[in-house]
């Protein structure tokens, strides 16, 4: 069964063809929720209360790119979290991104690497994703919705319900704020990550 | 814009566009002169480098996975109701029915008994009248002061008990009402002539002296006349007979009127509250299948 033909179906109360939905997107989703949100619990409330919202308002869904329409959905959701998270903050989770030794739960280890090559592309990790809490939400998720998850600039306009020229201007800003602060922490950065004029 | 003579602005103009040149995102006259610029200028070559370098470097991050699926849960299909379920419902519903319609009958019943209770009381009274003057007027004629006595009880008579003209207007009662009487219309025919009665009741006349006199509780139906008869050592002839009779179908007639006394556990009673009892046993049992299920 086709995309269209699960999402009409889940359109009119059919649970398993919704969860079909939900098993193709869910990776996406929890990728770009523990981007935004830096936390796997966060990350994967938000991915929950995503689908179920998905689900909820998929009525509403009226054509278009399904993918943009939900990380739309995600984007409110993670903004909800963020919303949350300023409210009581947690001192935990500048140890858990930053915790190299113990990596973020569900991180992929699947790929053959060796333990130093695993290890530094934790280390990696947890600099980006620093550099990432660093920048305003909306500038952080163009930034992942455009270079992490590979979305188009009009799917990120749809997803994000702002007009072209703003997200080219956010992107923009949030690559080159990106870009100083990993030149600044450059020494956090793993050697063989490093920019060609920049390693020793 | 490359108009511009100041370097640092020039620099600043090209920076907030490499974003767009990555991406082909800038118009074309744009892209061909910014091009041209990073042709001539080191440091905006480099500042595109590195801001490649930072594209690719978010690009190699690890991917962090998701530890769990996040589908929603489906709902179970509803299973089949069990027999014994189903069963109880249905005798639970038909119990509670026929007791419904049970108390229903009863109570309707019990409304159409109560009406014409009340109805016939009066007429029962009615009725008994008549009887009351068939009993009283032989004794009025066996009397002999009744019969010297001509003007008193020709003054009296009429106003205190109907004479025997008026009751044969009246004569006969219903006869499905009260038919007692009939035994006694044989001896004292409404056509029958003072004289003739007189006659049948000589006997009996002397010691009957102050019973002779008419008065108004003497046609009372009750313990009135009771006394009259006790006190008149009169044998039990005819003409004692009828007033006995007579008083003997008041009461009869009296106890049509009041309600008989009733059981207090009456088959109707016993049905309603078996069907009560099979209505909660089986109710009971509906709702401990359920919640079993």
């Amino acid at each position: 069964m086709d995309e269209q033909a699960l999402i009409h179906a889940a359109q009119h109360g059919d649970v398993t063809a919704f969860n079909q939905i939900v098993r193709a997107y869910q990776a996406q989703v929890y990728r770009t929720a523990y981007r935004v949100l830096g936390e796997p619990a966060a990350a994967e409330d938000a991915t929950q209360d995503a689908f179920i919202s998905a689900f909820k308002h998929l009525r509403a869904y009226r054509g278009g790119s399904f993918k943009a329409w939900l990380l739309r959905i995600v984007t409110n959701a993670c903004y909800d979290q963020l919303r949350a998270k300023q409210r009581r903050p947690t001192a935990s989770l500048e140890a858990i991104l930053l915790d190299t030794d113990n990596p973020a739960p569900g991180v992929d280890r699947a790929a053959p690497e060796s333990p130093q090559d695993f290890i530094e592309r934790q280390e990696l990790g947890a600099t980006i994703q620093r550099g990432l809490g660093t920048l305003p939400p909306d500038q952080r998720m163009t930034l992942i919705l455009v270079d992490i998850e590979g979305l188009s600039y009009d799917e990120v306009a749809q997803a994000m319900q702002t007009n072209l020229g703003t997200v080219k201007s956010r992107l923009s800003r949030a690559r080159l704020a990106l870009r100083d602060f990993l030149m600044k922490q450059m020494e956090l950065v793993p050697a063989r990550y490093r920019l060609k004029s920049e390693r020793v | 814009m490359f108009g511009r003579n100041h370097p640092a602005e020039l620099h600043s103009w090209v920076e907030a566009r490499l974003s767009d040149y990555l991406d082909h995102q800038l118009p074309a006259n744009e892209h061909a002169r910014l091009e041209r610029h990073l042709g001539e200028c080191a440091q905006c070559r480099a500042s595109l480098e590195s801001l490649r370098w930072t594209i690719a470097l978010v690009k190699q991050a690890p991917v962090p996975a998701a530890r769990k699926s996040f589908a929603l849960p489906v709902p179970a299909p509803r299973s089949q109701p069990s027999f014994g379920f189903v069963f109880a419902r249905l005798a639970t519903a038909m119990a509670t029915l026929a007791l419904v319609a049970m108390i229903g009958v009863d109570v309707i019943t019990r409304l159409g008994a109560s009406a014409p209770t009340s109805v016939m009381a009066p007429a029962a009274e009615k009725l008994a009248e008549p009887t009351q003057a068939i009993a009283l007027a032989p004794t009025f004629a066996s009397q002999p002061t009744e019969a010297s006595r001509v003007g008193i009880a020709s003054e009296s008579a009429p106003s205190a008990v109907p004479p025997a003209p008026a009751f044969s207007a009246t004569w006969p009662p219903a006869p499905t009402k009260a038919p007692a009487p009939l035994p006694f219309t044989s001896a004292v025919s409404p056509t029958q002539s003072a004289d003739s009665a007189k006659a049948q009741t000589q006997p009996a006349r002397a010691p009957a002296a102050g019973s002779g006199i008419i008065t108004p509780t003497m046609v009372a139906p009750t313990a009135t006349i009771a006394p009259t008869q006790t006190a008149t050592p009169v044998p039990l002839t005819a003409t004692a007979a009828p007033t006995m009779v007579a008083q003997a179908q008041r009461e009869a007639v009296s106890s049509k009127t009041t309600t008989p006394a009733e059981p207090i556990l009456s088959p109707i009673r016993l049905i309603e509250i078996g069907l009560l009892f099979v209505a909660v046993f089986f109710g009971t049992l509906t709702i401990l299948l359920w919640r079993r299920k």
